[in-house]
């Protein structure tokens, strides 16, 4: 699966940051609907980096739920 | 209208408590789903905070609102008749009395947290000492014949002869000693491992084990290709089965046929055997611990397991120490739960 | 002008003698610690030649814990029995007695180590800080902070003295033998104890002499060798306990092996010394806090409200600094403890002490929730911050769900008949809070939640200005959603997925917790660079009972240090030095949960009359000239301090 890759988080990190420069210069940094939907993104995408390698660095697999 | 829809939300589910206060509504007519109950009752209480605070600023709106005094003394009120009669199987005592008195400090919280609450809040005490009309001067002088009488029947009431057991506070896991001879053997309860968590090379394998064990998700289900009862099963699945033909022949009569305690004779014993399918039972120890208190049984608690509230036979005077590993593999399989270790 | 540098050349030679003075009997202990501890190093290469005829005499022994082989050069660990011999008594139990000695002296120990570093780190605030009256605002605080220092120091001393003659008087075998293990470095300790009264008073007299330029750079750095010399204290104080709890560098009879690195350097030595500082950090931020708090409430005029009231709110949020990375210290000393001894770490967290743990995350709880509550109240006094307000219940309704699953006891205090209704000792709903991953959950909702009372706090009267500002906020929101929503997630995914994978969830939960933290907190600063002022600060306008939650806070602190010190302490059992050498005498029980909750209120109590009586003899000095020059109306009654 797809969501499991720590790579698909990472370039929905990196989308979500390109998107928010994007943004800025095109003026849409207080746009409401813009800025919640790149926060999420980033949000989210951090998050799920974040319990990837944290458990990783531990030599636990974040995903032993969903790899089944 | 917005009066009304505010009244009719937060009344709704005053009025589903006093059902369930009075007993017309039994507690199990509102279902906590099993599996997923400590997170329901987290998510109950939190959309009647929110319930609330949306009653309080609709009927606010419409000019009727609640004093400050008693939002916060009926709040609490909530909160501990919905620990009483909303959650079953009843909790004990000791636990309702922690949680209502952090239920009071977080209504003193959110009564104090800024000066105009505040005022509002100390109001209607302040009233009530201060005797200002005939109303409060009648409160007051009932409070003051109340109290005694009060605390009159609560000492009678301590006083009174109590037939109920004594409390205990009982150790469940209680630290094994560094050591444990069985059968002249001597076992390193750090060090040892058991003999039989092999790899099909006869080595020891945690990792090779656990990927044979039940699996635990919703429900327990045998991998396809790790049947212990499966003929040509060698090596770790057969020495499972052997376990488990074990298990079944000694232990099940009271830990149960699927591993939760409650066994055949279990409620004939208080407190009833140890539930292994718990998370907080054999998932958190090591294998030698479980060696350890199979094989010297309940006489063979440490003095600091006081009251030793457990009648487990000493296995070591039925069971060699093969066996005594073996039933302890079994249970790790059957469970789904790894032994804990420390690297 | 000439006359005036060479003043101060020669006062900085001077200082820079003195501070080489005092150091001295560290570099010359150096060597002798380098090589091995004292004697047995002086000592072994010529016995060695002259004894390889007579190789009986040489006796090798293995290291109970690094396994190494070291030549047996101390007498074993003396085996007591329960007589006058070995505990000579008076008609008391030694061991509340010793309890005692040592509770009072740790608390004053580690206040006296802690307000030197928030000293150093206010007079650093004072000496960087561009605005002049902020700065001289700062560099009074530092001094006011040494000022309470001193005078608990000279009672560290006195308190050291009794706690040494209880050791001698009433276990005297056993002190015997700690110390001749720590022979080597005991000289040592009691050198750097002259080095770092000396360092003290200097630092403290020259306050006035040494303000400005490159003195006070001096004065400065004074403070850190000072904290230097203070924190090295400590960690020679810590290997104790870390001996005695797992001893190293001795063989399986207690028998010296010549290697004293070994001796300090046990298992348990460095958790303690992290998990120790970070400790005295924050009782001292709380001790501090509360002297505030009772300097404001016994305050006579607006002007001293203010100053108390910004003393207790910077020493509040030092404090808090360190109480929050405090929990993963505590963490990490507990993994080393179950690493070094699995029975150790079960008595601790599932055996006879596990009650003593469910009492101290309460207190953890009531630390957290009374500085989110200062925090709050401290709204009060600026102007701007009511917009706040009204979400407060919220955050009280979060922070009180996190800390009821936090407290919810594994093992439920119940009668029998509560247990048949039941029907097994674990409730079907509040024993799935009662298990490390709902409790983990809980601890990190907590923080997150202060976290982001913080983040409102420094928002109070202030409007961010930067052109991005509502994207900032937005950001920031959904940052802290998915925060909560991460941590409670892990919470329940660890369920769900066996043992060995679910002690792992606790890094990313923790990792959550600092995001916010870290990024939130930085964010916050840059968007509020500019940010418009809605109204001032108004220090002293706050309630009195934002006061009382500091002294709650510091009561709690002080609470818990003395149940953890105990918790940590009674975990030997019936060990003096733990499998090394055995208590013998008549209290090498456990105590009942009760009589140890007494001791410890007991020496809490005393610690702070103890220390209302140092704060009092503060005032004494300090009242001169302000009294005087206001003059009191003649029979007014002195007002009792209200709030308002």
């Amino acid at each position: 699966m797809i969501l499991t890759n720590p790579l698909f988080w990472f370039a929905l990190l990196g989308l979500g940051v390109v998107v928010l420069v994007v943004g800025k210069k095109m003026g849409l940094l207080n746009n409401t609907a813009f800025a919640v939907g790149v926060s999420v993104v980033i949000a989210v995408a951090y998050f799920h980096i974040v319990d990837h390698y944290l458990m990783d660095m531990q030599g636990l697999d974040y995903w032993y739920l969903f790899r089944k | 209208m917005k009066t009304l829809i505010g009244g009719l939300l937060g009344g709704a589910i005053i009025l589903v408590l006093a059902l369930l206060s009075v007993g017309i509504l039994p507690a199990t007519s509102l279902k906590l789903v099993e599996g997923y109950m400590p997170m329901q009752m987290l998510f109950e209480l939190g959309i009647s905070v929110l319930v609330f605070a949306l009653m309080s600023r609709l009927l606010s709106m419409g000019g009727i609102s609640l004093p400050r005094f008693w939002q916060g003394i009926l709040f609490w009120a909530f909160i501990l008749l919905y620990l009483k009669f909303r959650v079953y199987p009843p909790i004990p005592f000791s636990v309702r009395a922690m949680y209502g008195t952090v239920a009071l400090i977080a209504v003193f919280m959110w009564m104090s947290s800024n000066e105009e609450d505040w005022k509002k809040f100390k109001q209607p005490i302040l009233n009530v000492l201060d005797a200002g009309t005939p109303f409060h001067k009648a409160l007051r002088t009932t409070y003051l014949i109340a109290l005694p009488i009060i605390l009159w029947g609560y000492s009678y009431n301590s006083f009174l002869p109590n037939l109920d057991e004594p409390v205990e506070l009982r150790t469940v896991h209680p630290a094994p000693p560094a050591s444990t001879k069985v059968h002249g053997k001597t076992f390193v309860l750090q060090t040892s491992q058991n003999p039989y968590r092999v790899n099909p090379e006869g080595k020891y394998d945690q990792e090779y084990t656990n990927s044979k064990i039940v699996e635990q998700a919703m429900g327990r289900l045998l991998k396809p290709e790790a049947n212990p009862w499966d003929e040509k099963a060698e090596g770790y699945l057969k020495y499972v089965r052997e376990g488990g033909e074990i298990f079944f022949q000694n232990c099940h009569f009271c830990h149960g046929d699927n591993l939760n305690g409650r066994g055949l004779h279990a409620f004939a014993f208080n407190p009833i055997p140890a539930n292994f399918t718990d998370p907080g039972t054999i998932a958190q120890l090591q294998e030698t611990f479980i060696f350890w208190r199979v094989a010297k049984g309940g006489i063979g608690l440490p003095n600091e397991a006081f009251p030793w509230a457990s009648v487990m036979p000493p296995w070591e005077q039925h069971l060699t120490t093969d066996e005594i590993w073996k039933v302890i593999l079994f249970e790790y399989w059957h469970t789904g739960y790894y032994p804990r270790t420390w690297d | 002008m000439g006359s005036v540098t060479r003043k101060k050349t020669l006062s900085v030679i001077a200082l820079s003698a003195m501070i080489g003075l005092l150091l001295l009997p560290i570099i010359v202990a150096i060597p002798a610690l380098a090589s091995g501890g004292g004697e047995p190093a002086a000592g072994a290469p010529p016995a060695e030649a002259a004894q390889k005829e007579g190789a009986a005499k040489i006796e090798k022994a293995r290291d109970v814990y690094y396994k190494t082989e070291g030549i047996v050069s101390g007498a074993p660990a003396p085996k007591t029995a329960d007589n006058a011999q070995f505990y000579p008594r008076y008609n008391f139990e030694s061991r509340v007695l010793l309890w005692f000695a040592n509770q009072q002296h740790l608390y004053y120990g580690s206040f006296v180590l802690a307000v030197p570093i928030f000293c150093m780190v206010i007079e650093f605030i004072g000496v960087v800080t561009k605005d002049k009256a902020m700065a001289k605002k700062y560099d009074q605080l530092a001094y006011d902070f040494i000022k309470i220092s001193l005078t608990a120091y000279s009672l560290t001393a006195i308190l050291g003295g009794i706690l040494i003659f209880t050791f001698l008087t009433l276990y005297p075998a056993f002190f015997g033998y700690l110390s001749s293990i720590f022979r080597p470095v005991m000289h040592i300790y009691a050198l750097m104890f002259v080095a770092e009264s000396g360092t003290l008073y200097i630092y403290y007299y020259a306050w006035d002499k040494m303000k400005e330029g490159l003195m006070k750079w001096l004065h400065l750095s004074m403070s850190v060798v000072l904290n230097v010399i203070g924190t090295l204290l400590m960690f020679l104080a810590n290997s104790w306990i870390g001996f005695m709890m797992s001893p190293a560098g001795v063989d399986e009879q207690g028998r010296y092996l010549g290697n004293i690195w070994h001796v300090i350097h046990t298992a348990l030595w460095n958790p303690l010394n992290v998990h120790r500082i970070l400790g005295n950090m924050a009782f001292g931020g709380g001790v501090v806090a509360a002297y505030a708090a009772y300097r404001f409430l016994s305050a006579k005029n607006d002007e001293e409200r203010a100053h108390y009231d910004w003393m207790g709110y910077i020493a509040m949020a030092l404090g808090v600094a360190f109480l929050i990375p405090l929990p993963f210290a505590g963490y990490w000393l507990m993994r080393e403890v179950y690493a070094y001894r699995q029975q150790m770490g079960i008595t601790l967290m599932g055996g006879l002490l596990a009650w003593l743990f469910i009492i101290q995350a309460t207190m953890i709880g009531i630390l957290f929730l009374s500085s989110n509550y200062y925090l709050w109240q401290a709204l009060g006094r600026m102007r701007g911050a009511e917009r706040f307000q009204k979400w407060i219940k919220y955050f009280v309704f979060i922070l009180v769900v996190g800390f009821l699953i936090f407290i919810t006891p594994h093992t439920i205090v119940m009668t029998p008949a509560e247990l048949k209704a039941m029907g097994g000792q674990q409730h079907p709903v509040l024993g799935n809070y009662g298990v490390m991953s709902a409790k983990n959950g809980g601890i990190n909702v907590i923080i997150t939640t202060t976290v982001l009372t913080f983040i409102w706090y420094m928002r109070g009267n202030k409007v961010p200005a930067v052109s991005w500002s509502k994207f900032g906020n937005i950001f920031m929101g959904v940052f802290f959603f998915f925060a909560y929503v991460n941590i409670i997630w892990l919470a329940i995914y660890g369920y769900y997925i066996p043992a060995n994978v679910r002690v792992g969830l606790s890094v990313p939960q923790v990792a959550t917790t600092l995001s916010c933290l870290f990024f939130m907190t930085a964010l916050n600063t840059v968007m509020m660079k500019g940010a418009k002022q809605l109204g001032p600060i108004e220090w002293g306008k706050i309630s009195v009972r934002s006061q009382y939650a500091l002294i709650m806070l510091a009561t709690a602190f002080t609470w818990m240090m003395g149940l953890m010190g105990y918790i940590r302490s009674s975990v030997r059992l019936f060990w003096h030095v733990n499998e090394i050498m055995r208590d013998n005498s008549p209290w090498a029980y456990t105590h009942t949960v009760g009589f140890g909750a007494n001791m410890i209120s007991f020496n809490v109590l005393f610690f702070w009359i103890s220390i209302m009586f140092v704060f009092w003899l503060g005032t004494l000095g300090a009242k001169k000239a302000p009294v005087e020059a206001k003059v009191p109306v003649p029979g007014r009654a002195p007002e009792p301090a209200v709030g308002h």
